[in-house]
């Protein structure tokens, strides 16, 4: 055999055994498309971006564990459950170009802490300014202690100092090609002149802070660190802190960092952690200890649209919802932190066909009953449809009552609709109309007074 | 009134049955198709667009709020973005700018796996729904500026976010299901719903229904249809329960019971790949018209269920049920079907 025939020969091997292997995998291709082409399912898409988003994100950051209870050591006595008794609103104030955040009644009953957009004092170019102020809705007093730029975030009242503590917008511009406004994160703090008001920190990774509601300590945080400050706002050591470690969800694809909102537990050192699950994909419910930096994770159903804690400290209550915008849902959700136990209170009358929500929450001081805003919706509705009603809420026994039916308040699903002052003599409620904005005040008797 | 001769062959549709799911995409016909005279093309390419501060629930906040420059609430911009427009009310053109805004939050592409015949019947429904709402629903003017053919931004109309189509994006394939949106808009250009004279239909849609749509009963387009493959994996009827549901869309664009996609599964024996018989079956009776006329025969039928065997012997003949939709623009009298 010569050169050219061995070659050939070799060439011949080659080929019979190539279309051994090919043609039985060219069936086992053919067959493939064919049970797909069968079940008439689109091909899958490649997840090449997943795999990208997987490695930046999702390796980088873990589940907290869940939380244990009792939560915290708290000396909770069982509370007297109390009766309340409600006058027909009076309108206090009315507005026809700015809208009112209501935040929180102050420890002296009288005043109440309070924001006001300034639309009426735009400049051009710029995000809309803002007031702070403390209103006396009896002799309509109000006082200013701080000016920025409008922010969604609230500020707190700081009772040891008789201050305001609040975020801020340091404003530099905007870039306008992708639409993004260029600023850093300040915390301030005013003692009631504006032009005094000092500056905190700056360059935060959130708007949103925490002051322990006995005013001992006023935490914010930034990228790795909790940041502490004590009742006179001296530093206190810093505690390691690594938000994104915890920023676990799988579907989150936003570059921005989850912000979390708190509530700080009254007697303690945790603060309940909870991420907007509404506009972006990270829900998370959290529980921070500010002094160690651990974080361990409630399971409530669902994400917080807004949290408050009971006086004595033991329950969390949560407007919880278990959608994206726009909402279909949302209830009251509370948590016993001493039992694990949860509360779902529907607040508005469950049967009727809609759409449910719970819109504000306020406690009682006797620890058992909140305020409510209960909204309901009716499907294929006129807008002047909606119902938003202010409802006495029995934690206990579930019970819901609508206690001023022939009265509509106002429904917006955020934080600032109301606020129940301390000592629960008194109510301050946004009461507006299509046209102006307007605050309702409600005075309380207690049965036990 | 159309007459037709009845031959309904049983093994001839159980062949049918097996052609369309074997092929999918098939708008299927009643006897010779045949289309009515069209009536005229009407629809809004423009319309005044208020963008205002919305609530969780999308409804508008009150007092209502234009979002100005610097705004970052809800409805007025994308989570880390600002409002991005000068001008407050919009004239905005809806088939490059408005549809591409409203189709990624009213299909949710987010926590939706979407489809491509999902997303074009959104579209269309979305179209139609801007021109309907723009010319019928003024009294909800919350500014009083006495615009015509005007809307907003909040669920009273419909969902839009500023630069949603460019940050309100798919985890799983964000160039992908962008690209999958565009399509679905240009390829449905100025397409739309009537019904009887020509007018764009008030083509209602929502998030889920369960088991069937709910009469609306002053419209006949919009009387109650059974929905069989919206019944389990979490289908719940969410909204006024009119018109399309936009679960059931992507569950019978997937073929599966569960629209989201994931881990649940539960195929379905019949898949949807062309947008029209999303439409025809959730609007009744309605045509779809393109700019060059109808783009959907008059006489048309949707398969919603079959038994036919996963496997059949070839040239064997068998007897299977098949439940089928009239979704023509007329009732049949006398049907005879081809393929």
């Amino acid at each position: 055999m010569n050169k050219i025939s061995k070659v050939k020969g070799a060439l011949e091997v080659l080929l019979v055994s190539g279309l051994i292997l090919v043609i039985p995998l060219f069936f086992a291709i053919k067959t493939t498309a064919e049970m797909q082409e069968a079940k008439n399912t689109p091909m899958p898409l490649t997840p090449t971006a997943m795999a990208t988003f997987e490695s930046n994100a999702v390796t980088t950051a873990k589940q907290p564990p869940a939380c244990t209870f009792p939560l915290a050591q708290i000396t909770a006595e069982e509370s007297t459950p109390e009766e309340y008794i409600f006058s027909e609103p009076q309108i206090v104030l009315t507005e026809p170009d700015n809208i009112y955040d209501i935040v929180e009644w102050l420890p002296d009953n009288q005043q109440v802490l309070v924001t006001q957009d300034l639309n009426n004092a735009r400049e051009n170019g710029k995000p809309t300014r803002q007031s702070i102020e403390l209103y006396n809705p009896e002799t309509g007093e109000s006082k200013i202690y701080a000016t920025r730029y409008r922010i969604e975030d609230l500020p707190s009242w700081q009772p040891e100092l008789n201050a305001v503590v609040y975020p801020a917008m340091n404003f530099l511009g905007f870039e306008a090609n992708v639409n993004k406004l260029k600023f850093t994160r300040q915390v301030w703090v005013s003692y009631g002149n504006p032009d005094t008001a000092q500056m905190l920190a700056d360059n935060l990774r959130q708007f949103p802070l925490a002051v322990k509601p006995d005013g001992s300590a006023t935490l914010y945080l930034s990228d790795k660190k909790i940041f502490k400050k004590n009742g006179a706002l001296k530093d206190i050591p810093s505690v390691a802190f690594d938000s994104n470690q915890w920023d676990y969800a799988k579907g989150r694809i936003s570059n921005i960092p989850v912000t979390y909102k708190m509530a700080w537990q009254p007697g303690t050192s945790l603060i309940f952690l909870y991420g907007d699950g509404v506009s972006r994909l990270d829900g998370y419910t959290y529980i921070l200890d500010a002094d160690t930096g651990q974080v361990c994770e409630l399971n409530m159903g669902g994400w917080a649209v807004t949290a408050h804690w009971s006086p004595d400290g033991r329950y969390l209550a949560i407007i919880r919802t278990h959608d994206h915008f726009p909402i279909s849902s949302s209830d009251l959700t509370v948590l016993d932190t001493l039992t694990g136990k949860v509360y779902i209170v529907g607040v508005t009358l469950q049967i009727e066909r809609g759409k449910h929500y719970v819109d504000a929450i306020a406690w009682a001081p006797d620890n058992r009953h909140l305020l409510a805003i209960g909204k309901f919706s009716p499907y294929a509705n006129q807008p002047n449809d909606d119902q938003s009603r202010l409802y006495l809420v029995d934690l206990i026994s579930g019970q819901s009552d609508d206690i001023l039916p022939a009265y509509t308040f106002y429904a917006g699903s955020l934080s600032g609709n109301f606020a129940w002052s301390p000592d629960g003599s008194k109510v301050l409620v946004r009461c507006p109309t299509e046209t102006d904005e307007k605050i309702c005040f409600i005075t309380v008797k207690r049965s036990g007074q | 009134m159309k007459c037709k001769n009845i031959l309904l062959v049983v093994s001839f549709l159980a062949l049918f049955v097996f052609q369309q799911v074997q092929a999918g995409g098939i708008m299927p016909s009643v006897a010779n198709p045949s289309i009515n005279s069209a009536p005229a093309y009407a629809y809004l390419d423009h319309v005044w667009l208020y963008v205002v501060k919305l609530n969780q629930d999308g409804s508008i906040e009150s007092p209502p709020t234009l979002c100005d420059v610097g705004y970052t609430d809800l409805g007025c911009a994308e989570p880390g973005y600002s409002f991005p427009s000068m001008n407050n009310p919009i004239y905005i053109d809806v088939e490059n700018a408005y549809l591409p805004n409203v189709l990624p939050r009213e299909m949710d592409v987010q926590n939706n796996d979407p489809t491509l015949p999902a997303l074009q019947a959104q579209a269309v429904a979305a179209r139609t729904y801007a021109t309907w709402t723009a010319l019928n629903k003024s009294y909800d003017d919350p500014f009083g500026f006495g615009y015509i053919n005007q809307i907003n931004n909040s669920t009273d109309y419909q969902v839009y976010y500023p630069d949603a189509y460019d940050h309100f994006v798919n985890p799983n394939d964000p160039e992908g299901v962008k690209q999958m949106i565009s399509t679905a808009i240009s390829s449905t250009f100025g397409e739309h719903l009537t019904f009887g004279d020509g007018s764009a239909i008030d083509a209602e849609f929502g998030g889920d229904i369960a088991i069937q749509s709910v009469d609306e009963p002053s419209k006949d387009y919009l009387n109650t249809i059974q929905d069989p493959i919206s019944t389990i994996c979490g289908a719940v009827t969410n909204y006024s329960g009119w018109g399309m549901s936009q679960k059931g869309a992507l569950r019978w664009s997937k073929g599966n019971q569960c629209a989201t996609g994931g881990d649940a599964n539960t195929a379905w024996p019949v898949t949807w790949t062309d947008y029209r018989q999303i439409l025809a079956h959730y609007y009744i009776g309605i045509d779809i018209m393109g700019p060059s006329g109808k783009v959907a025969p008059d006489d048309r039928w949707n398969l919603l269920k079959h038994n036919v065997p996963s496997q059949m012997t070839g040239g064997i003949a068998q007897s299977v049920e098949i439940w089928l939709q009239n979704t023509s623009a007329t009732e049949w009298n006398d049907a005879r079907l081809v393929y």
